[in-house]
């Protein structure tokens, strides 16, 4: 059966076993080769499947969501839910910063703050021009100045450098205008 | 403050980070962190971003931050409802997991099955009687047992559709409407369109076709998948390859929740 996003999330809210079955049947399999191929076990693609369901029950009770596609925002929720445990076993084996030992729910009430905060610097950076996106995105992912050089195609290193920081004060501009700044960062 | 000044202010909290500036330069910085507020505060900005904004890193929250919002998350998760909600989705998930498992471990069997039966089907070949198996074909197809669509509710007026040209005998009409509907056809559909495309081209004695169609739906990780082998048997009946007979009669009979197991067993009782 094919549902549309609104039914998926009505269906999943109220406890609709049939949706569920239709959310395992259709979207599972994709969660599932990810998580798979990058260092999950078949037990991991349960757990993260659950917290990413529960996540969106969360937000839908709190403020309906309008999604273009069920399929894109929750593969989206599956890989960040995914992202945030390999930092979390990374973090163990380097025990730096070596997470305090929490039940699960409030595990993922912090994913789900951990979530809202990077959909607010999204919401800011999508804010930024074309351009600026683009210097950011490979700022951000760790690409060295004489990288973006030869990537973006700029004249020189000192270029990048302007550009960077230009662009990265306009984001942050845009996220302090904004008064849901301080809650998220405080 | 010169713009060369900010930027190299920025470069400089940047290099704290990711830890490429020497000893003495970050003993320094640190000192000054200890000084400005400003600057710890564009520290732990710059750091989040950094962290959050990387595809392949994630920045873990604090308990110690915003409690207020973390009780009220957790106060949520922990309702009645939600629990209830959390163990239904989990139970559901357990449930799919089961279903679907079960192919896989046949996937695992069936290239044992299929040596055994090689070893078994070259004793055996020469006896079977010319065109028993044919008429082995004849006693157990049935073409009409496929699922229908409407009794079972699927709520599907296209697959329906197929199934109304299928049942008038129109059989490359209902090819040709399957194997366009595949292309699009979800995980939930699929094995219903398999198994009426192939039963079609069966029909059609397009026996190549309607063999890969069965080979894929084997391959759904269904409930119905056992069903493919079936099929399968069926046709190499029909086409009297006594080895693929004894091959495919030798992966249903592995496990007795496959389609037709018992038919398979008495099937295999008559051949000896």
């Amino acid at each position: 059966m094919n549902y549309t996003a609104p039914q998926y999330l009505s269906g999943l809210i109220s406890g609709d076993r049939k949706v569920v079955n239709a959310i395992y049947e259709r979207f599972y399999p994709k969660v599932r080769t990810f998580i798979l191929q990058n260092k999950g076990k078949e037990d991991d693609v349960q757990d993260v499947f659950q917290d990413a369901l529960m996540y969106l029950i969360t937000k839908q009770k709190e403020k309906p969501l309008i999604l273009q596609s069920f399929e894109a925002y929750l593969f989206t929720i599956c890989k960040n839910v995914w992202r945030r445990t390999l930092k979390k076993e990374k973090n163990k084996v380097t025990n730096k910063d070596a997470p305090t030992l929490v039940d699960k729910e409030t595990d993922l009430s912090l994913f789900f703050m951990e979530q809202e905060r990077l959909d607010f610097y999204l919401e800011k950076f999508r804010l930024l021009s074309e351009n600026c996106r683009e210097i950011l995105s490979s700022y951000f992912n760790g690409f060295s100045y004489e990288e973006m050089v030869k990537e973006l195609s700029y004249a020189t290193v000192n270029t990048v450098r302007q550009r960077v920081f230009k662009c990265k004060a306009k984001m942050i501009q845009l996220m302090k205008s904004d008064k849901r700044y301080t809650n998220l960062r405080s | 403050m010169s713009e060369e000044k900010d930027i190299a202010r920025q470069e400089q909290i940047r290099a704290y980070i990711l830890e490429t500036l020497s000893l003495k330069e970050r003993a320094d910085f640190e000192k000054r962190m200890l000084l400005d507020e400003t600057l710890k505060e564009e520290v732990a900005l710059e750091r989040s971003l950094l962290t959050h904004m990387n595809e392949e890193d994630w920045e873990l929250m604090d308990v110690e931050e915003n409690k207020e919002r973390l009780n009220e998350l957790r106060t949520a998760l922990r309702s009645e409802e939600n629990t209830a909600l959390s163990d239904m989705i989990r139970e559901v998930g357990t449930e799919y997991r089961t279903r679907t498992s079960k192919p896989v471990r046949k996937n695992f069997f069936y290239a044992v099955a299929a040596s055994i039966a090689i070893l078994v089907s070259v004793t055996s070949y020469f006896m079977f009687k010319q065109t028993t198996l044919e008429t082995y074909y004849a006693e157990y197809a049935n073409w009409t047992e496929i699922p229908s669509f409407v009794e079972k509710d699927q709520g599907l007026n296209a697959m329906a559709k197929g199934e109304v040209l299928y049942k008038d005998h129109q059989f490359q009409e209902t090819a040709d409407y399957f194997k366009e509907y595949l292309q699009t056809a979800t995980e939930e559909h699929r094995p219903f369109v398999l198994m009426y495309l192939g039963a079609a081209y069966t029909e059609l004695k397009q026996y190549e076709s309607a063999l890969n169609a069965f080979e894929l739906l084997t391959k759904t990780n269904t409930i119905a998948s056992s069903r493919g082998y079936w099929y399968q048997l069926l046709i190499y009946l029909k086409l009297e390859q006594k080895e693929k007979v004894q091959e495919i009669l030798a992966v249903i009979l592995l496990d007795v929740d496959n389609y037709n197991h018992s038919k398979a067993l008495e099937l295999q009782e008559k051949l000896k």
